[in-house]
């Protein structure tokens, strides 16, 4: 059986515990899948679902989601990139490491990466990322999303949208370098 | 002090939620990206006789397995197909808050490219099988009142039933061939197709007479159609969804041309067949049937569905009927495989039960020799295997077999029936009960043995006279 989000919103809205089993089965496997991108570990990964379920549970209400697929996504996203952190610290695992880091170093180049941002620097940020994306091609905007967001690997965008390792490579690049200019054209320098 | 790194990392976490939806690539095309194999189909191919009915049969005879491997996309030259079908929401620059929520026809149409997309990305359930196949000694048998052995070691298996008579069988061109060997003479008794899903061929099951060939598969390599979501369309009351005949009719060019049909038969195919399709919300299932009526194809219906319940199991099977007057085929021929409480296990499957059920024509010549008697037998089998390979060092298997053949010859009828139980139950005691009746006679052997996976250590050389006899026989078929 399939709900619509906006049922489920309101089984969330009524507290109503059926509310996490529908969303645990039409959202599971997108959640397992988003962390598993993070992670690479079943078992942290499956936590950090149990985790989002529960914080979408303390997020609905007040929260009315226009897109929870979307929203619950980023929670998983924000949790797995914390617990990768915890992990990180705590086992050093150069295997993990590799992957998330390459995405960081990359995305390095053109956003950035100062902590003393205020959160209204941050929040203009945010605009403006979402607003550059919005301005590129369906292509490039996907790539980088689907690089950078969901951490797919260059091989399986490359086997998915038709192109080589190397063209993806290459559009993400110019992607990047596009991105930056753009935001050191609104003031926002590295 | 923060790794600076994660800041830049978080700050496309938090970009507009349709942005994020538009990238997402399905996990099991992810999967498939990664894996680049295509997955094999089960295609039920009952006529043999003749290759231009067989490959009709093919066509019509896919499982519900077979459709939805089919269906899969294999990758889009520029867009997939969700972003390509689905529309994108209007958004308004200020606040995501604003974007016009996903409608719930629109998540219907996703559910169903998702359910499809992931089901091309699961294996056969057949090939549960091919964990019971291989090299293996079956010793110990007690409680018996033959002395009976089997061992299978490359190809060849010797079963010894009692003092006198030793069985050989050979795997060749798709079948295993038995020849009894008595007194150093060789008589054949026979052959079994056996299942082309299974890697190693023949299986324990196949090996003691269990005929698994309605599972016959053809791989169906190559491109697929495309399924996008304006091939969809969702019922005002939201309970199905129903797929277009374009979709349906890009599926069956595909599938002649994996066949090999030419331009014109396809052309023919396409403008005969009657074909459905449907995805029921409820019940989380897809059904597709399809029907064609030609003097020279025959009569043809198939229906095959394929469901995920509420446990994540699947359930699926696949009808087939055909029939051909003009090719002397005059009773139907029937098959039924249904694939029920499947678990699969990161796409392969680890459990489930598989029913089998066909009719149908086994006539033969009693010789080789031209003008040899004709003998009419229509074979009914009806079996069920319950397979369980979840713990991969201890495979276990219930199957339960039974074989009706009726045959005719100048005016006189009888029947054989075997019955066949085996019940695999710990990594080496096994337990198998054999019950073959002809006419009045029964023949009942029960036994409990000690089945070994592995190549055995021995194996006596097969007699000169039972290969003789298997190259003998395997010539006049072909002739």
């Amino acid at each position: 059986m399939i709900l619509s989000d906006e049922k489920i919103i309101e089984l969330f809205w009524r507290r109503d515990e059926n509310a996490l089993k529908m969303t645990a089965e039409q959202y599971g496997r997108y959640c397992t899948s988003i962390s598993m991108g993070i992670l690479h570990d079943s078992w942290d990964a499956e936590e950090c679902v149990n985790d989002a379920y529960l914080r979408l549970w303390n997020s609905i209400p007040p929260a009315r989601p226009p897109a929870l697929r979307a929203f619950l996504g980023r929670i998983v996203r924000n949790l797995s990139l914390d617990r990768y952190r915890r992990n990180h610290r705590a086992r050093r695992d150069r295997d993990q490491e590799v992957s998330l880091e390459e995405l960081m170093d990359e995305l390095g180049d053109c956003l950035p990466a100062d902590d003393e941002t205020s959160c209204t620097e941050l929040d203009a940020l945010h605009e403006h990322l979402s607003d550059y994306l919005e301005q590129e091609t369906p292509l490039n905007r996907k790539l980088f999303v689907g690089r950078y967001w969901y951490n797919y690997s260059l091989s399986v965008l490359a086997s998915y949208y038709g192109l080589t390792e190397g063209a993806v490579d290459i559009r993400l690049r110019r992607t990047r370098a596009r991105l930056r200019a753009y935001l050191e054209e609104r003031g926002i320098g590295l | 002090m923060m790794n600076t790194r994660y800041i830049a990392y978080e700050q496309i976490g938090h970009i507009r939620d349709h942005l994020i939806l538009e990238a997402e690539i399905p996990q099991s095309r992810i999967q498939r990206c990664v894996h680049r194999k295509r997955l094999k189909n089960s295609v039920s191919r009952i006529v043999q006789s003749n290759w231009f009915v067989a490959a009709v049969c093919a066509v019509v005879s896919l499982s519900v397995v077979a459709w939805i491997v089919s269906m899969g996309q294999e990758g889009p030259a520029v867009f997939p197909p969700l972003a390509e079908s689905i529309e994108e929401p209007d958004v308004p620059s200020e606040t995501v808050t604003e974007m016009a929520p996903i409608s719930e026809e629109e998540q219907i149409k996703q559910r169903v490219l998702d359910f499809m997309a992931e089901s091309n990305a699961q294996k056969d359930p057949s090939e549960l099988f091919a964990h019971f196949a291989g090299d293996f000694s079956v010793t110990d048998f007690n409680d018996t009142n033959d002395k009976i052995m089997a061992i299978r070691r490359k190809g060849a298996v010797m079963k010894v039933t009692a003092p006198h008579i030793t069985y050989y069988g050979v795997e060749a061109a798709g079948a295993i061939y038995y020849a009894a060997y008595i007194d150093s003479e060789a008589d054949m008794v026979g052959h079994l197709p056996l299942n082309g899903d299974v890697p190693e061929k023949s299986t324990i099951f196949t090996v003691f007479g269990m005929d698994t060939s309605v599972l016959y598969g053809a791989e169906a390599e190559g491109e697929s159609a495309p399924l996008t979501a304006d091939m969809l369309t969702v019922s005002e009351d939201k309970k199905t969804c129903l797929f277009s005949h374009a979709y349906l009719d890009e599926l069956t060019k595909e599938l002649c041309s994996s066949l090999g049909f030419t331009d014109e038969l396809t052309r023919d195919v396409l403008e005969k067949y009657q074909a459905g399709g449907v995805y029921s919300v409820e019940e989380n299932k897809v059904t597709f049937t399809i029907e064609l009526s030609d003097t020279v194809l025959g009569e043809i219906y198939q229906s095959t569905s394929y469901a995920v319940d509420a446990d994540g199991q699947v359930q699926a099977s696949t009808h087939m009927r055909y029939s051909n007057p003009s090719l002397g085929i005059e009773t139907p021929i029937e098959s039924q495989i249904q694939y029920k409480d499947i678990v699969y296990r990161d796409g392969t499957p680890i459990s489930g039960t598989i029913q089998l059920s066909s009719i149908q024509d086994a006539s033969y010549y009693e010789g080789s020799y031209q003008g040899a008697p004709y003998i009419t037998a229509v074979k009914t089998v009806v079996a069920q295997y319950e397979l369980d390979v979840s713990d991969g060092d201890t495979p276990k298997a219930t199957a339960r077999y039974e074989s009706r053949m009726e045959e005719s010859y100048q005016g006189e009828a009888w029947s054989i029936i075997t019955e066949i139980d085996m019940k695999i139950n710990r990594s080496t005691t096994r337990a198998f009960s054999f019950e073959h009746k002809m006419g009045g006679e029964t023949i009942t052997a029960m036994k409990a043995g000690k089945l070994t996976f592995g190549t055995p250590a021995a194996f006596g050389k097969v007699p000169q006279k039972v290969t003789d006899a298997i190259t003998d026989y395997i010539l006049k078929q072909e002739f």
